[in-house]
């Protein structure tokens, strides 16, 4: 601003990078941001009435938590079905 | 961390079950590692609170979808009389809930129904952890804490 320091006159690109470079970059960095995450971890989700090709799968609690009086005598004793059974069923 | 895993499994020449296990889970996954905790998570803690032995299974039941998920209930391990399965086939869009002779007398059949209920409303718009999860939930919470009484 002293006598020395004249500003010189701003370019043609330096406009453009200012105004259209800056913010492009800035558009692109929040995109990135937002379509990342989606793209790593992109799974089929299930939709109703989609075949199922997945192969079955049986999930267990953990053993030591899981209910009953626990033990392997209790797993050969429970080999013979228990009783009637109970329960619901139902679709979708 | 998991590069430093591999790479020392290829020093010492032994078979590394981790590094197996991350390949085979991205060819056939069904559930992103966070549902599959929260899906365990369930589990367990239902599991633990009512001292019942809840299992779920997913996949393709035959075609008398009952028998085959009573059957597979006599084979869920542990005291059987004390197992309560959900299976859940979602190809053919069906659910199943099946107790035990001592679970069904804590869990009556008109609690499993509308447990069913809930969890049919998730799968039909398509959250099938969701479902199951909060199945989950109203199973144990009306099964309640298992009382311990006197012989």
């Amino acid at each position: 601003m002293c006598g020395a320091g004249k500003l010189g006159a701003v370019t043609v690109a330096e406009t453009i990078l200012v105004f259209a470079g800056a913010p492009l970059a800035v558009i692109l960095v929040l995109a990135l941001l937002t379509i990342a995450p989606g793209v790593r971890n992109r799974r089929p989700r299930y939709k109703p009435g989609q075949p199922w090709d997945h192969a079955p799968v049986w999930y267990e609690p953990h053993p030591h938590s899981g209910g009953g009086h626990g033990g392997s005598h209790a797993a050969i004793a429970g080999a013979a079905p228990a009783g009637p059974l109970g329960g619901a069923r139902g679709t979708w | 961390m998991r590069t430093t895993i591999e790479h020392d499994a290829a020093v010492d020449g032994m078979y590394d079950p981790r590094a197996d296990s991350v390949v085979a889970e991205h060819s056939d996954q069904i559930f992103s590692f966070r549902e599959l905790a929260r899906l365990d998570e369930a589990l367990t803690l239902s599991s633990r609170e009512t001292g019942l032995r809840f299992t779920l299974y997913m996949g393709d039941l035959g075609t008398p979808t009952r028998a085959r998920a009573e059957e597979l209930h006599t084979h869920s391990g542990g005291s059987t009389a004390e197992a309560v399965l959900i299976a859940v086939s979602p190809g053919q869009r069906v659910v199943e809930v099946v107790t035990g002779s001592a679970a069904a007398r804590r869990l009556p059949d008109r609690a499993c129904a509308l447990a069913v209920l809930s969890m049919t409303t998730a799968f039909a718009g398509g959250d099938l952890v969701g479902g199951i999860i909060n199945g989950l939930r109203q199973l144990s919470d009306q099964a309640g804490r298992p009382t311990h009484r006197a012989h």
